[in-house]
């Protein structure tokens, strides 16, 4: 038997640990292949004319000398990028000292990144399919603190190894706290089973129900699993040549759910991504060939009435393929909660596995885009403080992270409290949205001028436009332009009549969508606080709730402008430390005396 | 209307505020008088004296509006309080803002002395919280010194019973 107060460790105190050696010859692979890509689709051109000129006989060089030489250089850029990778393999270790870890790395140089185990806040990996396919992943180490501390970057380390130094670290950090010594075991934790936490006895246990009282146990009662993940399901738990054996965590799980068939399906079909892509590639394209077609230029027509089916056909294929990537990404989706960790890990191809302490929640946030407010669905999930890690800030993760830990893509509106008991049983006591209190009345006339006069953009392009098209108009009048002919002034005046109704019917079009959105925001927005969590509702086409522990605001404020002074409201405006920098949840005309009580309910109470 | 916070910057931070103002908006006048009126005197001389003129008028009013105007506008409105338990912050004239900042959550307290303010013998209070910075501008050197200790005291000694 185990005792939960041994802080058992698996890595030597002190002894230096290299990362995978599939480092050595994984990483020029993947470098040379993604040279050799971007070479042959931008010197695409410069290869075609190269056979050409073979072909006709131009150059008289024997074509297999060509490409021996051609697989030389390649052999000779793989070698070198397999000497400099071996190098740089040699000069890199990370070690676990008495107190911090620390990773060095740097052939020229050195450099040393280290992270005091108190300091430890997230340790998760991700591993890109190259990565998958040899059992290895990248691990990320967050340190508490924002943008000022960076996240420590372990690449290619096995699985199994991952796996244990997310234990190790938490190991260490607990035992750092409680002032204990660490007892070594070479193989602690390796192949162990996972162990649940019987729901109505509490006892643990490892097989589908409870030795002690024979209830189910929830794994079985939520592993609500999809069509994608049952027959990929051997991919998905695919731990890759490397892999090595499942470890898990210390602590027991008590919750954890998948998606279910509709609910991967529906998250694929309504995801905005790729439907955006889609849209702007398509409209691009579009627009240059109307373009085209009204040059009136015969050839020009040809080439775009060719041209139309090959978009559509490609427009749709980058839909397809956008919504195969957003399939593959959520593909065998689990969150979990493990002790006091919520994990979440996704993506069938590349794979993702993150986790936060429940301590470090900084918010809860339930939004809807406007597809799924239609149907009646949202996306939960949870702020958190992200720290900008060296090799990563340059990278388009960055994006995804501002979302926070995503811990449902895709779930009926009802079933928001059941997941919230079950993976985050401490929100429970979080207002509700029937508890907020709405807006007052002047707030619907304040969000329908906001929303279709001063921000609304497409209103500034038509206004714009007329005054562009008036000033001409008024020189053409003046006689400062000429025409040739009478033809090519009616012409031309046919294509500003023409193009301005085209943007007044697109502004119209936009203003009654933004006057809908504002008359519902306002209508429905609510706010409310109790003795632990702010509530925000900012309602409209889509949808935003925040909950946010009143001991994670930063700050609380209330700003307001003449207008808001004169109807006595204001913009109650809540300080988060969740993202890189900060994230500030507002709403917009809350009644003045509501932001007061706001800025008295932060004020500490210490009596 | 609930009550504003007691404390007043120092009135010198006024001058700080006008040198500061000024220097900026002759960089940027400069910028625009550069970068607008030579291209536009090179290809129509004709309109220049016009332009000199109005480009003079709009620099008078931008001057006069930031450094005789807005001031002691900026300087009434600033107003801030350290409880013991929070600070309190209003600014802003147009826009007004409130801050509420628990020193709970307050993680370091640092001074600050541009050149300017040294002149002046002032120094700013920055207060940082894991979101943000909060800056008071322009404090006696003295008490900004006090209320930076005062404020890492009773960060340090903020407890909460939730």
């Amino acid at each position: 038997m185990e005792q939960p107060n041994a802080f058992v460790a698996t890595f030597e105190t002190g002894r230096r640990y290299q990362v995978h050696k599939s480092y050595i010859w994984v990483g020029p692979i993947v470098a040379v292949g993604a040279m050799l890509f971007v070479m042959l689709t931008s010197g695409a051109q410069g290869v075609i004319d190269l056979i050409i000129a073979f072909q006709k006989g131009d150059i008289n060089v024997n074509p297999l000398l060509v490409v021996g030489l051609v697989v030389l250089g390649l052999a000779a850029l793989v070698g070198l990028f397999t000497g400099v990778y071996a190098l740089a393999w040699r000069n890199m270790w990370y070690v676990f000292d008495e107190r911090e870890f620390s990773f060095y790395s740097g052939i020229i140089t050195k450099k040393r990144v280290h992270v005091p185990y108190a300091r430890v806040q997230s340790v998760n990996h991700r591993a890109s399919i190259v990565q998958r396919l040899f059992g290895v992943c990248t691990v990320t180490i967050d340190s508490a603190g924002g943008s000022a501390n960076k996240g420590v970057m372990v690449p290619y380390l096995q699985l199994e190894v991952a796996e244990r130094m997310r234990a190790e670290l938490f190991v260490r950090k607990a035992a750092v706290a409680a002032g204990a010594t660490l007892t070594l075991q070479a193989d602690a934790g390796a192949g162990a089973a996972s162990r649940w936490v019987c729901p109505q006895c509490g006892k643990e246990g490892s097989g589908s129900f409870c030795g002690e009282c024979g209830a189910p146990m929830p794994l079985v009662a939520h592993r609500s699993s999809n069509v994608l993940d049952q027959a990929i399901g051997d991919v998905g738990d695919w731990r890759g040549i490397y892999g090595g054996s499942a470890v898990f965590g210390e602590e027991p799980v008590s919750y954890e759910y998948g998606l279910t068939n509709h609910e991967l399906l529906l998250t694929t079909v309504s995801h905005d991504t790729p439907i955006a892509i889609a849209l702007v590639i398509g409209l691009t394209f579009v627009v240059s060939c109307a373009i085209l077609i009204l040059i009136q230029d015969e050839i020009a027509r040809t080439i775009a009435m060719f041209a139309f089916p090959i978009i559509a056909i490609g427009t749709v294929a980058t839909w397809v393929f956008g919504l195969l990537g957003v399939l593959f990404s959520y593909g065998n989706f689990r969150a979990r909660r493990r002790g006091t960790r919520i994990e979440v890990e996704r993506g069938l191809l590349a794979r993702e596995s993150s986790g936060i302490d429940i301590q470090r929640v900084q918010s809860v946030e339930i939004r809807q885009s406007f597809i799924r407010r239609l149907i009646g669905y949202c996306e939960i999930s949870l702020g958190r403080i992200d720290s900008v890690s060296e090799q990563n800030s340059g990278n388009n993760n960055s994006k995804a992270n501002t979302k926070g830990l995503v811990i449902h893509p895709f779930v009926k509106l009802d079933r928001v409290d059941e997941i919230l008991d079950g993976l985050a049983p401490e929100f429970a006591d979080r207002p509700r949205r029937a508890d907020g209190a709405p807006l007052p009345k002047q707030a619907t006339r304040r969000a329908l001028l906001r929303r279709c006069l001063w921000f609304n953009g497409a209103f500034w392009v038509l206004v714009c436009l007329a005054a562009f098209w008036g000033i001409l108009a008024a020189c053409v009048n003046a006689g400062v332009f000429h025409f040739s002919s009478a033809a090519g002034r009616a012409q031309y005046e046919t294509f500003m009549a023409g193009s301005l109704a085209l943007v007044a019917v697109i502004c119209v079009a936009v203003t009654v969508a933004r006057g809908f959105g504002a008359v519902l925001w306002a209508r429905h927005s609510c706010y409310g606080w109790n003795d632990r969590y702010l509530y925000l509702h900012n309602d409209g086409l889509s949808t935003g709730d925040s909950v946010i522990p009143r001991q994670k605001i930063q700050a609380g404020a209330t700003r307001s402008n003449p207008f808001q002074r004169r109807l006595s409201l204001a913009t109650l405006q809540a300080v988060t430390a969740a993202g890189t920098h900060s994230t500030t949840a507002k709403l917009v005309d809350v009644p003045a005396s509501a932001g007061e009580a706001f800025l008295d309910w932060m004020k500490p109470r210490t009596s | 209307m609930k009550e504003m916070p007691a404390n007043q910057l120092d009135p010198r931070v006024k001058a700080v505020w006008r040198i500061n103002d000024a220097v900026w908006i002759t960089f940027i006048g400069l910028c625009v008088g550069l970068g607008v009126i030579m291209p536009v005197s090179f290809a129509l001389p004709s309109v220049t004296p016009m332009l000199l003129a109005v480009f003079a008028v709009c620099m008078v009013a931008v001057y006069i509006v930031w450094l005789v105007v807005l001031p002691p506008i900026r300087y009434v409105r600033w107003r801030y309080e350290v409880s013991s338990d929070y600070l309190d912050i209003a600014k802003g004239i147009v826009w007004r803002k409130r801050y509420t900042i628990p020193f709970i959550r307050v993680q370091n307290t640092d001074t600050r002395q541009g050149p300017i303010l040294r002149a002046f013998k002032l120094a700013s209070v920055t207060v940082a919280t894991a979101a943000k910075e909060h800056v008071i501008p322009g404090l006696d050197f003295e008490i900004a010194e006090q209320l930076r200790d005062r404020a890492a005291e009773l960060a340090r000694l903020a407890r909460e019973d939730v």
